[in-house]
């Protein structure tokens, strides 16, 4: 369905997306990059760390993945993304995307929507926090 | 087993750039996709953009391998990632991707980098461009 700008209001929070990080869907080559500290615990106590730790782009695809929802083909055409991970997240973590629209303004072109995101586990605890914009048509 | 040099932050050169390709295929699509577990059809059957196109994060992840294609690397740790996204990526396209470092410094003993980085398919057409910041390994440098 076609994203209104319109019906978009600063301060809404937009419809969040939810994972649960698992080891077996961290450990995948195309995940890792084979990244031992990824999948591999005696590495990642090594490296001063508990646990192997999940990419931090994991995280962002889940950013990415509510911002596809909300935004649909705009945000694959015109979305960006600054994010900065904080925390560590863990196998067995589950990860919560949010985000709330900050501002609109208008563009040549339609209307620029910036927002806040961040992603938070199971406590509330933020894990990746930053910002997006996407040009709504 | 990995044939080049390890990567030595006090050897890297600022401006000094990389290079690399891959075919973006069905099967990587269904991988990362199920990786990430985000089964979208656009991904994996058909698109508002014609056919299936890459998660767009798909093609963010590939740019960590920059570093692969000169030196032994393992133990970096993404902290940061600044990316705009400016057309689809189709499945079935040669992706190519050039970057560049463009800085380096220290913090609290960790050795950080930034890289500049884009994507373009074999048409030409730019797919996204980022600037990453990582830490070359999580364990602090030796005092």
């Amino acid at each position: 369905m076609p994203v209104v700008a319109e019906e978009l209001v600063v301060g809404q929070e937009i419809t969040p997306a939810v994972t649960q990080m698992t080891l077996e869907r961290m450990s995948r080559p195309l995940m890792t990059g084979s990244n031992p500290i990824h999948y591999d615990s005696a590495f990642a106590r090594n490296a001063g760390l508990p646990a192997p730790i999940a990419t931090g782009v994991m995280s962002s695809a889940l950013l990415s993945e509510m911002l596809t929802t909300a935004f649909a083909v705009d945000w694959i055409r015109s979305g960006s993304i600054d994010v900065r991970f904080i925390r560590p997240i863990y196998a067995g973590d589950t990860v919560t995307a949010r985000g709330r629209i900050t501002g609109k303004s208008p563009t040549n072109t339609g209307v620029r929507i910036a927002l806040d995101i961040w992603c938070e586990i199971q406590q509330g605890e933020p894990v990746t926090v930053g910002t997006a914009d996407v040009v709504v048509h | 087993m990995d044939d080049n040099p390890s990567m030595v932050f006090d050897d890297l050169s600022i401006g000094e750039e990389y290079t690399d390709e891959y075919v973006l295929t069905p099967e990587m699509a269904r991988d990362y996709a199920e990786g990430i577990a985000d089964l979208n059809p656009w991904y994996l059957e058909h698109s508002p953009f014609g056919g299936p196109v890459a998660n767009p994060m798909l093609i963010v992840a590939q740019h960590a391998r920059l570093f692969k294609t000169r030196y032994a690397t393992g133990g970096n740790v993404h902290t940061r990632h600044e990316t705009q996204f400016v057309n689809p990526a189709r499945i079935g396209k040669v992706i190519k991707v050039y970057g560049t470092l463009v800085d380096k410094y220290l913090k609290r003993g960790r050795e950080y980098l930034v890289m500049e980085c884009r994507s373009v398919d074999e048409d030409g057409i730019e797919i996204c461009r980022d600037r990453r910041t990582i830490i070359i390994r999580y364990a602090k440098r030796p005092e």
